[in-house]
C-alpha cells in the first residue's frame, strides 16, 4: 500500500511558501496589518517542523525507551506550560495541576492504546509511541487549558455566589459545583465539535496523512476512530483532573473558599 | 451561646482582628460599628467560619468548631452579605436551591412559611414567580433574607444588609429579622446608621484597629 506514496521534493515545499507571501501581499494591500505575523508564523512552523523531522528520524533510528520516555517527558512538560500560559488568573500550583492532568490525561490514553489495542514491537517503539501521544497531548493540553481558564474565571464571576451558599450550609463541593461542571464541559466541547464534524466537515488530520501515505481510506478510517476516541477520553480525563486539583488548592478541608489564591497574571 | 475566644487575623505583619473574644447570648441583638476597614465584616465573617483565621476558638454550644461540623453550624449562624446574590431563575428557585445542599435535604420548601414572611412585607404569591433580573436591590435582598429564614438560624451576622437601600426596604427587612427574633435568638448588626442601631439593639458594640469595643 505504501507503494502509493508520493515524496515531495524541496522545491515542491518551495513552491508552497508562495502562498505565505501571496498572503503578505494580500494583507499590504488591505492594510491589514497581519503580513508580519504571517510571514513570522510561517517561518517559525517551517523551521520547527524540519528540527522536528530531523530529531524524530534520530529517535526512531535509536529504539530506546529511554530517549523515547525523556522525549515523551519533555513533550508533557512543553504542553503543561502552554496551557498556564493560556490561562488569564494564575495559582500556586498551576503548573504542577496542569502537568498532572495532561499527564493523566495523554499518557493514559497512550498507555491503553500500546498495551490493550495496538501492541508494537518493542511496545515503547518511537516512531509508533511518539506520534500517538503527540496526537492526544496536543489535544488535552488545549483541554486542560480552557477548563483551567474557565473554572478560575467562573470562580471569579461567581465569587458572592458561591460564599453566600457556604454561609447558607452548602459544602464547598456543593458550592462550587456548577462552575466545576461548566468548566469540565467548556473543556471537552471543542473535542466533541470535531467529532461531529469529522468526516463531514473535514477529512481528520491523521487519516489524511495516511491516506497520502498510500494507506487505503477505510483502515485509515479505523485508525482515526481509535485516535478520536483516544483524543476524547484523554481530554475528558485531564479536564477533570485539573478541576479536581484546581478545586483542592483553592478550597480547604473547612469548606472556606480562598479566592485570594487566585491572581490575575502580570 | 457562642463564645468567641482570641481571634487573631493577620495579613503579613498587620493585624486585621486583634486578639477579639466574645459572647453571644440568648436574646441578644448587636449591633456593630466602626470605620471603614476597622474589621467589622472580618469578624463576621471569621465567626462565620468563611474566612481563615490565624488563631483562636470558636466554641458553639461549648463544642469548638471542627471541619464536619461547619456546614451546619454555618446554617445556624448564618453570615448574609451586604449584596444579595441570587441565582438565574424566579424568587422561588432561590428559595428552593437551599434545600438542594446535603445539609437541608431532611427540610423542604414550605411555601405557605413563606408567602406569610412575604406578606409581612407587603408582596403576595406572584412575587415567587418574579426572574431575579426583574428584581429591586431592596427586592433581592428581601429574598436573600427569607432565603435564610426558612433554615431558621439561631444566630445571623448581618453585613450592613440595608446600606445601599431605599428606606421602605431598609423597613421591611428590619420587620423580617424582628419577626423572626425570639429569646432564643440573636444577632450581629452591622451598620453606621445610628437611628437604625438604636431600632435594632439593644447592646452596641464599636470596633476600631481590629480590636473590638463592648459599648455599656
Amino acid at each position: 500500500m505504501a507503494g502509493n506514496y508520493l515524496e515531495l521534493s524541496y522545491t515542491q515545499v518551495a513552491i508552497s511558501i508562495s502562498l505565505v507571501i501571496l498572503n503578505a501581499v494580500i494583507s499590504i494591500f488591505l492594510k491589514l496589518g497581519l503580513e508580519k505575523s504571517l510571514v513570522l508564523a510561517s517561518f517559525r512552523m517551517i523551521i520547527q517542523l524540519f528540527f522536528l523531522g530531523l530529531i524524530l528520524n534520530w529517535v526512531f533510528a535509536q529504539q530506546s525507551l529511554l530517549i523515547v520516555f525523556s522525549l515523551c517527558l519533555l513533550m508533557t512538560l512543553i504542553a503543561s506550560h502552554t496551557a498556564t500560559s493560556r490561562t488569564k488568573k494564575i495559582y500556586n500550583g498551576i503548573f504542577i495541576d496542569s502537568f498532572i492532568s495532561i499527564f493523566i490525561g495523554a499518557w493514559s490514553m497512550s498507555a491503553f492504546m500500546i498495551f490493550f489495542i495496538n501492541k508494537a514491537n518493542p511496545w515503547y517503539t518511537p516512531s509508533y509511541i511518539i506520534p500517538l501521544i503527540g496526537m492526544v497531548l496536543g489535544n488535552s493540553f488545549s483541554g486542560v487549558a480552557i477548563t483551567i481558564d474557565r473554572l478560575t474565571e467562573s470562580l471569579q464571576k461567581n465569587k458572592d455566589k458561591i460564599e453566600t451558599f457556604l454561609s447558607l450550609g452548602s459544602t464547598s463541593w456543593e458550592a462550587v459545583n456548577d462552575s466545576l461542571k461548566e468548566s469540565i464541559r467548556a473543556g471537552i466541547l471543542p473535542n466533541i465539535n470535531s467529532m461531529m464534524a469529522a468526516g463531514i466537515v473535514n477529512i481528520p488530520g491523521m487519516m489524511t496523512g495516511q491516506v497520502l501515505s498510500g494507506i487505503s481510506p477505510f483502515n485509515a478510517a479505523k485508525y482515526q476512530v481509535i485516535i478520536f476516541l483516544l483524543i476524547s477520553s484523554g481530554t475528558y480525563l485531564g479536564s477533570i483532573a485539573s478541576v479536581l486539583l484546581c478545586y483542592r488548592r483553592i478550597f480547604d478541608i473547612n469548606h472556606q473558599f480562598n479566592f485570594h489564591l487566585l491572581t490575575n497574571k502580570k | 451561646m457562642l463564645e468567641i475566644k482570641n481571634i487573631i487575623k493577620k495579613i503579613e505583619n498587620n493585624l486585621l482582628l486583634d486578639n477579639v473574644s466574645l459572647k453571644i447570648m440568648s436574646g441578644d441583638k448587636i449591633s456593630l460599628s466602626g470605620r471603614s476597614g476597622s474589621g467589622k465584616s472580618l469578624l463576621l465573617r471569621a465567626i462565620s467560619t468563611l474566612d481563615y483565621i490565624d488563631s483562636g476558638e470558636i466554641i458553639w454550644k461549648n463544642k469548638n468548631i471542627n471541619q464536619e461540623y461547619i456546614p451546619f453550624y454555618r446554617s445556624q449562624v448564618t453570615y448574609i452579605h451586604q449584596r444579595p446574590s441570587l441565582i438565574d431563575g424566579t424568587v422561588a428557585d432561590n428559595l428552593k436551591k437551599v434545600f438542594e445542599f446535603k445539609i437541608h435535604q431532611n427540610k423542604s420548601f414550605d411555601q405557605e412559611k413563606v408567602i406569610k414572611y412575604l406578606e409581612s412585607v407587603n408582596k403576595n404569591q406572584d412575587f415567587l414567580s418574579k426572574r431575579n433580573t426583574n428584581l429591586s436591590g431592596g427586592e433581592a435582598q428581601i429574598v436573600s433574607i427569607i432565603r435564610m429564614l426558612q433554615l431558621d438560624p439561631e444566630i445571623m451576622l448581618l453585613d450592613e444588609p440595608t446600606s445601599a437601600l431605599d428606606h421602605e426596604s431598609v423597613l421591611a427587612i428590619e420587620k423580617l429579622i424582628n419577626d423572626w427574633f425570639t429569646d432564643q435568638k440573636s444577632y450581629i448588626w452591622i451598620s453606621h446608621d445610628r437611628e437604625q442601631q438604636k431600632r435594632v439593639s439593644n447592646k452596641k458594640w464599636f470596633m476600631e484597629s481590629g480590636k473590638l469595643f463592648f459599648i455599656a
